[in-house]
């Protein structure tokens, strides 16, 4: 097994956030007493990309592999195990908690679980108003309020909201809730983590627009992480497909979809039914066998290997580099300029 | 073709805290031997209930099915005898619930959890069960069943998982399987694996399956036929083809503009359908999407429920506007 090389990650100086080679491997240990580390799940590994100002990079992949991990790392819930973050310009992962006080008011984060992400014992206003109250940013209680029900109103809530509880809330008003803390610090950029996903479709849907319309009004930048590609591609500038711990694939929304280079982003998207049966009827389905291997015991080579059907030996021995195959598409794939796989873009787009 | 199964007038009531919750309120539908029935719709429409209730699986208190008839081949199980109920319940008419971590017995081998429906209804000895087990096992593509079979749900993943609650449904060679959200819990890829294989197996059966499923884009991939269920009531039915290409109902309309499709090139806003819905526990005169519908006035709508008519061939439709409801192009 040779080790990826370091070379021209996807990134370049003018970017709002940079990833680079970022590793997170958690350490699984055995004994109670006397501790050992027995191994490593590698949930996240040696991935590099950049978000720009204002735009939204959607992050999709299947559950383990990493996606939530790599939004952990940006927020730095967790310290990563290597690899650079760079925010506005500086590495925040060498940053102390003094220093990382003041970038949490920049980097915000909008939960998955609208039941379980707000405490139950505390009342929306004081929910909200939290942050702006620990930063100084308001300065008596009455300004706390206004600033509350300014933010309130933004997210599409009745400002009388702010006495009530989470319990009386629907889940849909709840991620509103959500929506107006993360906004509640004024920040530039927003990581949104299954943000939509725990939500009925029509509820969803307005959640989309709410989350639209606030990047239009503020600028904001967000790193949108969800398993539903629909959604992901419906709202992303550039999609990233994860895979164990990897980067597929990253290129612009439009051509994931029309142009999909990597074996299992081609997967991926016949895998996702269209909800249209005449477009249902026509199109290509391509079933993977067998499923996600095991963090802990990853293939080695390329990781997706074990399930890609045009997999040949050299996939087995060495990890695919992450190139830029054509201009702002880049792939981790051995095959990917190869002609089989082209037969299957080919075929795709014409299905 | 006689209906295998006939839903008629269901009502299922749930009596909670001096509260009664509507969950299913007056359901009709059938389903055909051999084909796939969609039903769709959002949290707490009903859809589910109205399965547990054909299941006889209704927990008393705080649920009770207060009105109509469930007709299997033209007999109704609300009025059989619970013995009789037994006979057919897993055999003829099998389940697939949602959660595959939660809906197998932990503490029980696979193979006692798949053998005890055989032994119970086909009367085979322990080791003709274990072969038919090993069977349906391999059928759903588990690998090596032999082993599997002695070791215990927590050493499966979940798409695996899945598939033993699949060979569980299968193993009687039922006439119709309820599969509530066989799949919600599970990933893309494994989801496409498990509902292929679904209806690969329910035509290799000729088994008849009722899809219970929130996801709009499984149901166009699966189904043959589609009821939409809002607040208890089914309000719009037909052919998978109509109701995507032609929906009458402005619920389902709705729903169909909030989702965002993957195939779209150019990105189109999405179309919410604002607010939310009804209390079950109210008791509101008139059409149950009038406070969120756009096509709606309450003049018309808001003093009796829309009786369904048939605008068209087998396309039913619970609305008093829809001649008014078109797509637009």
């Amino acid at each position: 097994m040779t080790e990826p090389s370091a070379s021209s990650p996807p990134s370049y100086s003018g970017a709002l956030l940079r990833v680079e080679n970022l590793k997170m491997y958690f350490p699984v240990t055995q004994g109670i007493v006397f501790q050992k580390v027995v191994g490593e799940v590698k949930a996240v590994d040696n991935i590099s990309f950049f978000i720009n100002q204002g735009e939204t990079l959607g992050m999709v992949g299947e559950s383990g592999c990493g996606k939530t991990t790599t939004g952990r790392c940006i927020l730095q819930l967790t310290r990563p195990t290597s690899g650079q973050i760079i925010f506005e310009g500086e590495d925040i992962t060498r940053f102390n908690e003094e220093q990382m006080r003041d970038v949490r008011k920049k980097i915000q984060v909008i939960f998955q679980d609208p039941y379980s992400s707000l405490n139950p014992r505390m009342t929306v206003g004081d929910i909200i108003g939290e942050g702006p109250m620990v930063h100084g940013i308001t300065k008596s209680k009455t300004e706390n309020l206004d600033r509350v029900k300014e933010l309130l109103s933004l997210a599409g809530l009745p400002t009388n909201l702010h006495s009530r509880y989470p319990h009386e809330l629907s889940g849909g008003q709840r991620q509103r809730v959500g929506i107006a803390r993360a906004l509640s610090m004024n920040p530039s950029f927003i990581v949104c983590d299954e943000a939509v996903s725990a939500l009925d479709v029509s509820i969803q849907a307005q959640i989309i627009n709410l989350l639209e319309d606030l990047q239009d009004k503020f600028g904001l930048t967000y790193l949108f992480i969800a398993h539903d590609l629909s959604v992901v591609r419906h709202l992303s500038d550039r999609v990233a497909v994860m895979y164990l711990g990897h980067i597929a694939e990253l290129s612009d929304s439009l051509r994931l979809y029309t142009e999909p280079m990597h074996p299992y982003t081609q997967a991926l998207l016949s895998a996702v039914p269209i909800p249209d049966p005449v477009v249902e009827a026509e199109r290509e389905h391509i079933i993977l066998q067998g499923e996600v291997p095991s963090p802990l015991n990853p293939p080695s080579g390329c990781v997706f290997h074990t399930r890609c059907p045009i997999a040949t030996e050299i996939c087995i021995a060495e990890i695919p580099q992450f190139l830029e195959q054509k201009p702002n598409h880049w792939v981790a794939c051995h095959h990917a300029l190869s002609d089989s796989n082209q037969a299957n873009i080919d075929q795709l787009k014409s299905g | 073709m006689a209906a295998l199964l006939e839903i008629k007038d269901l009502s299922t009531r749930f009596y909670t805290q001096g509260r009664v919750i509507k969950a299913v309120d007056g359901v009709s539908y059938s389903i055909e031997p051999g084909e796939t029935l969609a039903v769709v719709g959002e949290s707490g429409c009903g859809k589910s209930v109205t399965a547990l209730s054909v299941m006889g699986l209704i927990p008393w208190p705080p649920g009770k099915i207060t009105g109509g008839q469930v007709l299997y081949r033209g007999k109704d199980l609300l009025t059989m005898d619970p013995e009789s109920v037994r006979q057919i319940r897993g055999k003829e008419i099998s389940m697939v619930f949602q959660e595959p971590m939660t809906s197998l017995n932990p503490v029980l081998t696979i193979e006692r959890q798949l053998t005890e429906t055989v032994e119970s209804h086909l009367d085979m000895t322990r080791e003709q069960a274990r072969q038919r087990a090993v069977e349906v096992l391999s059928q759903v593509g588990i690998p090596d069943p032999e082993r599997r079979l002695d070791q215990y749900p927590h050493q499966f993943s979940g798409g695996m998982r899945q598939r033993v609650m699949i060979a569980m449904a299968l193993i009687c060679n039922p006439h119709l399987i309820l599969a509530d959200e066989p799949t919600t819990a599970l990933d893309v890829t494994i989801q496409a694996q498990i509902l292929a294989l679904m209806k690969e197996l329910s035509a290799e059966y000729g088994a008849a399956m009722i899809l219970i499923t929130h996801n709009l884009g499984v149901v166009a991939r699966y189904a043959d036929r589609v009821n939409v269920m809002y607040a208890g009531r089914i309000i719009e039915r037909s052919t998978a083809k109509e109701i995507y290409g032609n929906p009458k109902h402005p619920y389902t309309l709705g729903l169909l503009n909030s989702v965002p499709r993957l195939d779209e090139i150019e990105k189109k806003k999405l179309e919410p359908i604002e607010g939310q819905p009804p209390d079950l526990g109210s008791d509101t005169p008139g059409c149950r999407f009038l406070p969120r519908c756009v096509y709606g006035d309450p003049e018309t709508c808001g003093k009796d429920f829309p009786p369904q008519t048939e605008i068209l061939p087998g396309h039913w439709v619970a609305c008093y506007k829809s001649d008014q409801v078109h797509v637009k192009q």
